[in-house]
């Protein structure tokens, strides 16, 4: 709109930074290269062995065989579900959890010594024994990860809840506003960010969970494909995976990340 | 005709595990409708009790508080507040934050004044705005707005001002108290301004610090000509009511 009206050195400002953002953009790509090539040429001289440490080139001929019969596709679709699935669980109980305990102060003081105590503890541990309990099926991954992930949320999100400024009640308290008022008007639409930054760490955690759950009580998905691989010392086959879960992480976050910045657009 | 708030023997003491303490002791007095008076004393001397007092947010251990000759409780929508932030919701625009009260007690906002007080207080162009689009005045004025959409009869501001710059202090100090006027609200101002009761209000109430009993009530006149607060500032009654005051303040601390 006001194009004429830029200054040279606005221009100049601009054109900084915007060479700044394809610099960066650049280094990232040669980092990524550079690891790529490096591990490529070592394993070719035989500098590494690459029977254990594996090549890019072997990932691409698994990747091609494995993509091939579509069996690397069931693998990632099946641990996407269970992520997925065990996230949005984590987060609707988190948020419900955590509303709760603001709700009943009294019920918050008695349990969260608990809730300290199941989040200090390696959720790991736990896993064997949930697989006792409800035995080698898909639910038992999503449990974990649930595990693994709720009751961090659920301190976040209460912690949060209990920091807003109680002046802020106090307003809805003199617009004659009840509880149920200052929840709807104050409580959830301020705490947004925080849910969605919650929702980040879920994230990542229920893949973590996935993963061990995988390991340990499953005949499908990438933690499976990873542990069964390493067994039978197919490591082409591990860092695949490993290699197509940093992918899967990456999505996950950005998909997070693309929805808090709409909706703290909004926020802020 | 009842005064519209009457404060009859109030005490008021908040208690922890270290002890009571005493807030308010034994204190009474009446506003007039219509009448704007101002309560300035030490910090912390109770005058945030006193409002939460008049709000309903808390009950007085003893004594009684009526408005318009009824007892306190059974009208709490007759009393508006002023925090001392404005505290606008920046996930609403404007005009969604003004009828926030409206909102809460289910009335349509149609059928309020809200639109006629954004018009004759310079805000209808700023309806859609996010707060953070708002002058610290304009913020102010919306603030009063959404109190004043429920039409209450009292308005009690709560050191409303403190948060402002000094410049903009004094420019929303005396817009509020004309809007104020001007829609015939009896208004209770708690600051710890001197300078800010005596040229906003009528009468200003001395409070001793804690626990806060009434020390002065002074009457607040000045010549016809002295029509804007800046007017009052510049007179020089106002050096008088300042000494008046300081004095009876410093009294106390000593």
């Amino acid at each position: 709109m006001k194009q004429s009206n830029i200054s040279e050195r606005q221009l100049e400002y601009i054109n900084s930074i915007k060479r700044r953002k394809i610099i960066i953009f650049i280094a990232r790509i040669l980092i990524f290269a550079a690891f790529m090539g490096l591990w490529e040429a070592a394993a070719r001289t035989s500098a590494i062995n690459d029977f254990i440490f594996s090549s890019p080139s072997r990932m691409l001929d698994s990747l091609i065989t494995l993509a091939g019969d579509g069996s690397l596709f069931i693998h990632i679709g099946v641990t996407l579900a269970e992520t997925i699935l065990s996230f949005i669980i984590t987060t609707v109980l988190g948020i419900t959890i955590a509303l709760v305990l603001w709700a009943f102060t009294g019920f918050a003081r008695v349990i969260d010594v608990y809730l300290v105590i199941l989040n200090s503890l390696p959720k790991t541990a736990l896993a064997p024994v949930l697989i006792v309990w409800l035995g080698n099926n898909p639910k038992t991954i999503v449990i974990t990860a649930i595990s693994v992930a709720v009751f961090g949320s659920i301190i976040t999100l209460y912690t949060g809840f209990n920091s807003m400024d109680p002046d802020k009640i106090k307003l809805i308290t003199t617009l004659g506003g009840s509880r149920r008022h200052i929840l709807t008007k104050v409580l959830l639409p301020g705490s947004l960010p925080l849910i969605v930054s919650n929702m980040k760490v879920n994230i990542g955690l229920c893949l973590v969970g996935v993963i061990i759950g995988e390991f340990l009580a499953a005949d499908k998905g990438l933690g499976y494909l990873i542990i069964y691989s390493s067994q039978v010392f197919k490591m082409d086959y591990v860092m695949l995976s490993i290699f197509v879960l940093c992918i899967i992480a990456m999505g996950l976050y950005q998909i997070i990340n693309y929805l808090e910045k709409r909706l703290c657009v909004e926020n802020n | 005709m009842h005064p519209a708030l009457e404060f009859e023997d109030v005490s008021f003491s908040y208690h922890t595990i270290n002890g009571e303490v005493p807030a308010i002791n034994h204190i009474s007095f009446t506003v007039k409708k219509g009448e704007f008076i101002s309560i300035v004393g030490p910090s912390g001397c109770g005058k945030s009790t006193l409002m939460s007092l008049i709000c309903g947010l808390i009950t007085p251990e003893s004594g009684h508080i009526s408005i318009d000759g009824m007892p306190l409780g059974s009208q709490t929508s007759k009393i508006g507040y002023m925090l001392q932030k404005d505290y606008l919701f920046e996930w609403r625009t404007v005009y969604d934050n003004v009828k926030l009260g409206l909102e809460i007690h289910r009335l349509d906002p149609k059928e309020s004044n809200i639109d006629t007080m954004l018009e004759n207080y310079a805000l209808k162009d700023f309806t859609d705005a996010k707060p953070s689009e708002l002058s610290g005045g304009m913020r102010q004025r919306a603030a009063l707005i959404r109190t004043l959409a429920l039409e209450p009869e009292i308005l009690l501001l709560d050191e409303p001002f403190s948060a402002l710059d000094y410049q903009t202090r004094l420019e929303v100090g005396g817009d509020i108290a004309n809007i104020i006027k001007h829609e015939h609200k009896t208004a209770i101002l708690v600051t710890h301004d001197i300078s800010e009761a005596i040229s906003l209000s009528e009468r200003v109430l001395v409070f001793s610090a804690r626990p806060a009993t009434i020390k002065a009530s002074i009457d607040i006149t000045f010549p016809d000509e002295c029509k804007t607060s800046m007017d009052k500032r510049n007179s020089a009654k106002f050096q008088n009511y300042f000494k008046l005051i300081w004095e009876e303040l410093t009294n106390e601390t000593k």
